[in-house]
């Protein structure tokens, strides 16, 4: 299935597991638009409606003298907007939909909310062109990743004993630029205290001649998904899936 | 993507209750990728790889006196243009940013007549005087530029 990362095809593909690893999952859109970025955050939660809470975040309140010279800070979050579920990251030039933290409810409601949320902002047509198309899913796990996936690092043929591991490649499939992040000394805060653990992190991404605003968003949000959901399962090995205990109907 | 963990200082991972640190620079090309960068040193050399990065980095909407920001798809365009040209030895091209947001290319042929090439949202502006040349290509037009324009 992919050209250039052989991961192994699962087929089918599991419908949900459990416990569900995904802490963090953002489907987000760079774009040029004429809109001035004081305008923006009052545009969004107009359009956003009621179920959505607005708040600043910590670099909307620098000056903007300081953040022009902070390369590619107009593709930060710097206004958010929550709901029970989920969370719209806004900047000057991106704006994104992801799931609140460690709370990921199944890509049937987030498709749907996806839907929604694409039909409100992206109508409205304050987006000019768009630059870049983005889903990042982020999974943790209590163990270390990297004894658990069909991917090795050798050093003259040997396997590594080393105490603490970062892994990133980035290629290309298509139209997607793909990014994976193995990391195994990570340590996470969820409902049982901190724990140190792994994050598998992987990030599908759509240039701007590979996408259209006005037309297939939702299509790209959902191509970038499936990818991502192919290179989970292709990559995490039988014992890990098996503990992860996964339903196919 | 625009999420701070795992990537930031110190390296050990951690996520914000409320995601509200979502700062990280380092590891999320928001401008032009190590692969774009090479290309842009191959073919447009030091000073082109300078000038554009100086463009994606700094020239943000409203520089000058009010002038847009690059365009995305002009930008994407222009690079896959030149994935496909071989200059000529000595064509030394400049590249520009207009105040409409447009990347330029621009060099002169073998004999001196000037040759411009505007990389824009809906297509390519082409201009070579000696040719008596000036029409607007779509965007999926670039191959064929590359070639009618490599070694010229």
């Amino acid at each position: 299935m992919f050209e250039n990362f052989p991961v192994k095809i699962v087929n089918p593909l599991p419908l949900q597991i459990d416990p569900c690893p995904i802490v963090q999952a953002i489907f987000e859109i760079r774009f040029t638009t004429n809109t001035p970025w004081a305008q923006l955050p009052g545009k969004i939660a107009g359009l956003l409606g009621d179920r959505y809470v607005g708040q600043e975040l910590p670099l909307f309140e620098l000056p903007d003298q300081f953040k022009q010279h902070i390369p590619g800070s107009v593709y930060l979050p710097q206004y958010q907007f929550h709901s029970e579920q989920f969370v719209v990251n806004l900047g000057p030039q991106m704006i994104g939909l992801g799931v609140q933290a460690m709370n990921y409810p199944g890509w049937s409601m987030v498709h749907a909310e996806l839907s929604t949320f694409l039909n409100k902002v992206v109508k409205d047509g304050f987006m000019g062109e768009g630059a870049r198309l983005g889903v990042r899913y982020s999974d943790f796990f209590e163990l270390n990743i990297f004894d658990h996936i069909d991917l090795d690092i050798l050093l003259n043929g040997k396997t590594l004993n080393d105490k603490d591991r970062q892994f990133t490649t980035v290629f290309q499939e298509g139209p997607m630029t793909i990014r994976l992040v193995l990391i195994n000394g990570a340590i996470m805060e969820n409902s049982h205290g901190p724990r140190r653990g792994s994050v598998l992190d992987i990030d599908v991404a759509f240039g701007p001649l590979d996408f259209n605003l006005n037309s297939d968003v939702l299509e790209r949000f959902t191509q970038a998904h499936d990818t991502i959901k192919n290179i989970f399962f292709g990559l995490v090995s039988a014992d890990l899936l098996e503990s992860l205990k996964p339903k196919y109907s | 993507m625009s999420i701070k963990f795992p990537f930031a200082d110190p390296r050990v991972y951690s996520l914000d209750d409320d995601l509200r640190s979502n700062i990280d620079q380092g590891m999320w090309s928001s401008t032009l990728s190590a692969d774009e960068q090479d290309l842009l040193i191959k073919k447009l050399g030091d000073r082109g790889w300078g000038r554009m990065l100086l463009f994606t980095k700094y020239y943000t909407t409203g520089w000058g006196e009010g002038n847009k920001q690059i365009s995305p798809r002009g930008q994407a365009v222009m690079l896959r243009f030149l994935e496909h040209v071989t200059f000529r030895e000595g064509a030394n091209p400049s590249i520009f940013l207009t105040d409409e947001g447009e990347l330029e290319l621009a060099w002169s042929d073998a004999e001196g007549s000037p040759i411009q090439l505007v990389f824009g949202p809906n297509g390519v502006e082409v201009y070579h005087e000696a040719a008596h040349r000036e029409e607007v290509l779509a965007p999926n037009q670039y191959s064929r530029l590359a070639t009618e324009f490599s070694n010229v």
